[in-house]
Formats: C-alpha cells, sequence, structure tokens
C-alpha cells in the first residue's frame, strides 16, 4: 500500500500486543462456517467484520460478507477486494422475492402480483417478516454451503436483538405451514455449534456494558456459541520511562495518555467479566477503514 | 431564521456511537440552567442517559434531574414503545371493545415488541405530546440510532400507510370500481400466502387490519402534524458527528435525506476531537513516538473536520473535545455544553 498513511506508517505504532491470541482466533475462525458480528453503534463492527474476513481470505477461505447496508456505500470496505472474498447486500425485499420464488416459481408471476404499492406495505410493515426473511437468505447462503465461511455484519445491538428474535416471534405466530417449517431451521442454524457469534466494543464504559447487556439477552433467545469480545481502537502501548525530564506539555500530554489508559484499562477488565475471548485491536492514525482493514489482517497474519 | 437558543424543540440525530445521548443530556441540562423548563426524552434501551445523569434506572415515566443550581428545571423521560404504543390505540379507537381486540391481537404485541419503525413512531409520538404540555417550554429528543434517517423521519408516514387499510382492501377485495383488478390478483396472492405462511396467520391478519379500521385517519392527522413540526422554524435539527472517514460518508446521507424532507440543519455537533499534542520535542525516543502518534490521530481527524466544514460551510459548528473520561455527573455534562451558547 502507498500513500500518507501507508502499511508502514501504521504498524509503526502497533507493539505489545501479543499474537498469540490472534493465531487463536485465526484458528478458531477456520472452525467455523458462521460468524455473526454486532455491538453499539459506531465501534467498529464492520471494520472487525472486514479484518476477519480478509485474514480468512489471505489464507485460502472461501469468504463470503453479507451486511445490512450496500458495502460500496456508508463505507470504504468496498475498497478490500480479494478473490476469495465475495459480498451479500441482504433487503428485505430481494430476500423476499427470492424466497417467494422458489415457492411461487414463476417470475412473471411474482411480478404481476407482488410487485406492487400495497403489498411492498406488507411486506415492510408485517411484524418480524422483514427480519426473518433476511435470516432465511443468511440460511440459504448458509446451507447451500456456497462459502468456508460465512460472515455477518449485524446492524447494532437493538436491532440484532430484535434480529435474533423475530424467528422467535415468527414460530409464534405462524404455528404451521413453510414459513414455520423454514423457521426452525433458521433457530438450527443459530445453535449450530460451527456458527459463533462475536460482539465488538471500544474501551469505554458504556459500549462495554451494552456489550454485556447484549450478552445477556442474546444468551436467552438462541443457544449461541459466544465467541470472542473484539475491544477496538486501544491506544497502543508505549513504554515511557521518565516523564518528568519532558518539557512541561510534553509531560501534559503524557498525562493525557495515561489518565486515558487507565480509565481504558478499567473498560478492558469490566469486559473480561464477561466470560468470552477477549481479543484487543489497537487504534490506528489511519484515515480510511480499509487502510485500517489491511493493517488490522495483516496483523492476524502475523507479518 | 430563530435563534438557536429561542427554539423550542431540539432534535438530536446522527450515526450511532457518537454520543448523541451525551450532547443531548448536556443540551438539557444547559436549557434548564438557563432558566427553561426542559424535557429530556431518550430513546435507547441501554438506559444510556439515566447512566450519563448519574442515576440508576428511570422509577417514573417522568424523572426530574436534580439540578441544585438551576433556575429553570429538567425532566428526563425515557421510550417505552409498548406503553407509548398503547396510549395512541387507546387515543385513536372508537371503543372500549375495539381497544380490547386489537390489544388482544398476537400481531399487535409482536409489532409493538419489534423495533420495525414502531421506536422511531413512539419517538415522534412522545414529541408531538410534550410539544403541546404546558409543564415543559423546552424539548430535547434524542432521536432513536437508526441506520439512516428516512427511518426516523418516514415513521409515522409509513405506520400511517400500513394503517388506511389499503392492504386489507387489496387482500379482500371489498372495494368496488378500481380496485377490482387488485381483488382478482389479491385472491391469487392470498391463496400464495396462505400457501407459504399458513392459514392461521392470514386469519390474524385479517382480523387484525379489520379492528384497526376506522384509526387511519388519527394516524394521517397525526403524521401531518409530525411533519408540521420538523419543519417549523422553532425545531432546530442538530447533527452530532465525530470527524473520520466513516462518519462524514453516514453524515452525507443523512444530510441527504434532511434536505428531501426540506429540514434545515440548525447546527453540527463535531463530537470527541482529539486534542492535538504539545508540539514541542521529547526527549526520550519513545515519547517522542507517543507524541508522533497523537499528532497524526489529530492530524486525520484535523482533515475530516475540514471536510465537514466545506460540506457545511453555512452551518454553526461546534467543536467538542474528547475527555479523557466520560461526563458521569450532572457538572461535567454541564461542561460539555460550554459549547453551546445559550
Amino acid at each position: 500500500m502507498t500513500g500518507r498513511y501507508g502499511s508502514t506508517a501504521l504498524t509503526k505504532f502497533t507493539s505489545n500486543i501479543p499474537t498469540e491470541p490472534l493465531k487463536h482466533y485465526l484458528e478458531d475462525c477456520r472452525k467455523r462456517r458462521i460468524i455473526f458480528f454486532t455491538g453499539k453503534g459506531g465501534v467498529g463492527k464492520t471494520t472487525i467484520a472486514w479484518t476477519t474476513a480478509l485474514a480468512c481470505a489471505q489464507q485460502g477461505l472461501r469468504v463470503k460478507v453479507a451486511s445490512w447496508r450496500p458495502y460500496e456505500e456508508g463505507d470504504s470496505s468496498g475498497a478490500i477486494s480479494h478473490q476469495n472474498i465475495s459480498p451479500i447486500h441482504l433487503t428485505t425485499l430481494s430476500a423476499f422475492r427470492e424466497y417467494t420464488l422458489k415457492v411461487v416459481r414463476f417470475e412473471k408471476i411474482y411480478d404481476t402480483i407482488f410487485d406492487n404499492p400495497v403489498l411492498r406495505t406488507f411486506i415492510l410493515a408485517t411484524p418480524g417478516l422483514s427480519e426473518t426473511v433476511i435470516a432465511g437468505k443468511i440460511w440459504d447462503v448458509w446451507n447451500n454451503n456456497e462459502a468456508d465461511l460465512l460472515i455477518v455484519d449485524l446492524p447494532s445491538s437493538g436491532h440484532a436483538k430484535s434480529f435474533f428474535q423475530s424467528p422467535l416471534g415468527v414460530l409464534k405466530v405462524f404455528r404451521m405451514g413453510v414459513v414455520h417449517r423454514n423457521t426452525e431451521k433458521i433457530c438450527e442454524m443459530f445453535a449450530d455449534p460451527q456458527t459463533r457469534l462475536d460482539l465488538v466494543a471500544i474501551p469505554e464504559e458504556l459500549p462495554i456494558t451494552e456489550a454485556a447487556e447484549l450478552r445477556r439477552d442474546l444468551a436467552d433467545t438462541h443457544p449461541f456459541s459466544f465467541g470472542f469480545l473484539h475491544v477496538n481502537r486501544v491506544t497502543p502501548h508505549f513504554n515511557i520511562t521518565n516523564p518528568s525530564s519532558e518539557p512541561q506539555l510534553v509531560q501534559e500530554t503524557i498525562q493525557r495518555y495515561h489518565q486515558r489508559q487507565e480509565s481504558e484499562q478499567k473498560s478492558i477488565e469490566d469486559g473480561q467479566k464477561l466470560g468470552m475471548d477477549l481479543l484487543r485491536w489497537e487504534r490506528l492514525a489511519t484515515s480510511q477503514q480499509s487502510e485500517t482493514i489491511h493493517a488490522l489482517a495483516a496483523k492476524i497474519g502475523g507479518e | 431564521m430563530t435563534p438557536f437558543k429561542e427554539k423550542k424543540v431540539y432534535l438530536v440525530g446522527g450515526p450511532g456511537g457518537v454520543g448523541k445521548t451525551t450532547i443531548a443530556a448536556a443540551l438539557g441540562i444547559r436549557l434548564a440552567e438557563a432558566g427553561h423548563k426542559t424535557i429530556v426524552l431518550t430513546v435507547d434501551p441501554a438506559r444510556r442517559l439515566a447512566q450519563a445523569l448519574g442515576f440508576e434506572g428511570f422509577q417514573q415515566e417522568l424523572q426530574r434531574v436534580p439540578l441544585p443550581h438551576a433556575k429553570g428545571e429538567l425532566h428526563a423521560t425515557m421510550l417505552d414503545t409498548q406503553r407509548d404504543f398503547d396510549r395512541v390505540i387507546q387515543r385513536f379507537a372508537s371503543s372500549p371493545e375495539q381497544i380490547q381486540r386489537i390489544m388482544g391481537n398476537p400481531l399487535y404485541r409482536a409489532a409493538t415488541a419489534s423495533m420495525g419503525g414502531t421506536h422511531e413512531y413512539a419517538a415522534m409520538e412522545r414529541l408531538l405530546e410534550f410539544t403541546k404540555d404546558e409543564r415543559f417550554d423546552r424539548v430535547v429528543v434524542d432521536t432513536p440510532p437508526t441506520q439512516n434517517a428516512v427511518d426516523l423521519l418516514s415513521a409515522p408516514q409509513r405506520l400511517a400507510n400500513f394503517m388506511d387499510g389499503s392492504v386489507l382492501k387489496w387482500f379482500l377485495g371489498s372495494q368496488p370500481g378500481y380496485l377490482k383488478w387488485f381483488s382478482k390478483s389479491g385472491k391469487l396472492a392470498l391463496k400464495l400466502l396462505q400457501g407459504i405462511f399458513g392459514s392461521d396467520f392470514l386469519n390474524q391478519l385479517t382480523q387484525f387490519m379489520e379492528d384497526l379500521s376506522g384509526m387511519h385517519e388519527g394516524f394521517r392527522q397525526r403524521n401531518l402534524e409530525v411533519i408540521e413540526l420538523l419543519k417549523s422554524p422553532e425545531t432546530a435539527f442538530l447533527l452530532v458527528s465525530n470527524a473520520s472517514e466513516i462518519r462524514f460518508r453516514e453524515c452525507q446521507s443523512f444530510l441527504e435525506t434532511l434536505k428531501s424532507f426540506q429540514i434545515p440543519l440548525s447546527g453540527l455537533i463535531l463530537n470527541r476531537l482529539e486534542r492535538a499534542p504539545a508540539s514541542e520535542r521529547a526527549n526520550a525516543p519513545e515519547v517522542q513516538r507517543l507524541l508522533d502518534y497523537y499528532t497524526e490521530l489529530h492530524d486525520v481527524q484535523a482533515n475530516w473536520v475540514s471536510q465537514f466544514r466545506a460540506a457545511l460551510p453555512n452551518t454553526p459548528t461546534f467543536e467538542v473535545e474528547q475527555k479523557t473520561q466520560n461526563p458521569h455527573d450532572v457538572a461535567a455534562l454541564s461542561n460539555l455544553g460550554d459549547f453551546l451558547v445559550l
């Protein structure tokens, strides 16, 4: 990579974070068929999901990354291209169409009947339907073995919760029929031992609290295997031995650094109480998300 | 244009995780300190405002936040979609039987429990309620963390659409004339949907739509009021963001939506900006590495700050520095509000 924040600049600050846990992380990812990522908004779920995808793709796995946002919009992870990665954009209407077509079988009939504003309203507004058809789409990709690993970049906590809860509601409302049977299969996918659910946070009080709440709430929905708690944007460690020999203003910066580290450490300790494997990712001085992803993936690969 | 401090309603929006709730709380405290009777509505299920304001959980629906030195008052409330929706149904229903039928339908419970737009709708509904409440003269809304602003702003419209019965009419073909063609394919669609969803569900849905009939006008009226309120010169829409590439892109789509709804942006708050490190050189090489690191972080951020300013040259922009610790009490929150000249 070139440019102002090229990969040499990126790694020059990454330091004392041990590489052993990253090796363990990669090994675990290789054993999975599907990994879900969620957490509080703005903590870097997409970054961690794509970093994982890229690291696995570089190891030769065929990876699919499913997300709610079109991958070329809203973030620059679309700039991540690798022959082994293919992105999937999940939308309710396309998932519904795909699903119904399996039953109706004729596109023309579908388009005549379903492609009108009234029915679109119905699909988007019927409780739980949207989440469930998207879960169905994910199940489809999973079931067809279209990839070695499917990475799902879920929306933030609240939406992720309703994503996992909706199929349970659907099972209650649709007590028979194709939907009931298919929804049962979706629940089996969530509970599969090769399925993993990871949470992403940053070393601050509220995101860690939210991760803890999410861990508790999601444990009530499905028998997930919880994997890793990713603590993103941790300030790198600098080994400062004699701050008093520095000029006054520099000392102030050092003090700020120590305060920051102390509060991050406290949050990390709170994170350890979640009972998940905790992985730390350093905060890099990158301008673009794609640079961050490349640098972190290189770190996993042990470069 | 109404000056910033004379607005009556402040909508605090922006991407998730940028510090909206904290900014909304700081704004509420500052307004109360300036002598206003202020209500802050927060939406998040994680009860973050309660934490930021330093009291555990909301015991009551409406909680007075003690501010010893304030001339005005600060009240806080949290959105409860279930409760707020029940209230809407009670308002628009024509008889106690109708209320009972709707609330007894499993679909209604499922609808209010899921987040698909109901959260956003309930937020707008409460906002409207508070603007009419004489106990308050300032309303601050910490908006739901939606993926995009369209979800928030169009929630009342979407609900009104759903409620207007056209879905039901389409399925049942109860409308003569122009819906005749629809009714024919409606029957076909119904048959197909039965194959997919089972007749059980469709019966419930049909029942639900029938129960809701007659309430459409209420919802439509409400939607018009919300739109009017959002466009009112007394309403301020504040965009909170951090200065980074991802946030910049998210805000761009946010702004496009505001524009399409013809809602002007009253202010941009760039939150959690890293302070520039000392510009002197350090003696120890490791300390210099630390300074270099902070300098790079700061440079990257400064670049995105100028991108924001260039994109919104006429919008008042406030820069708020990253605190080493999250504000945990009212005093710290009030300090955070220093940038707001009220």
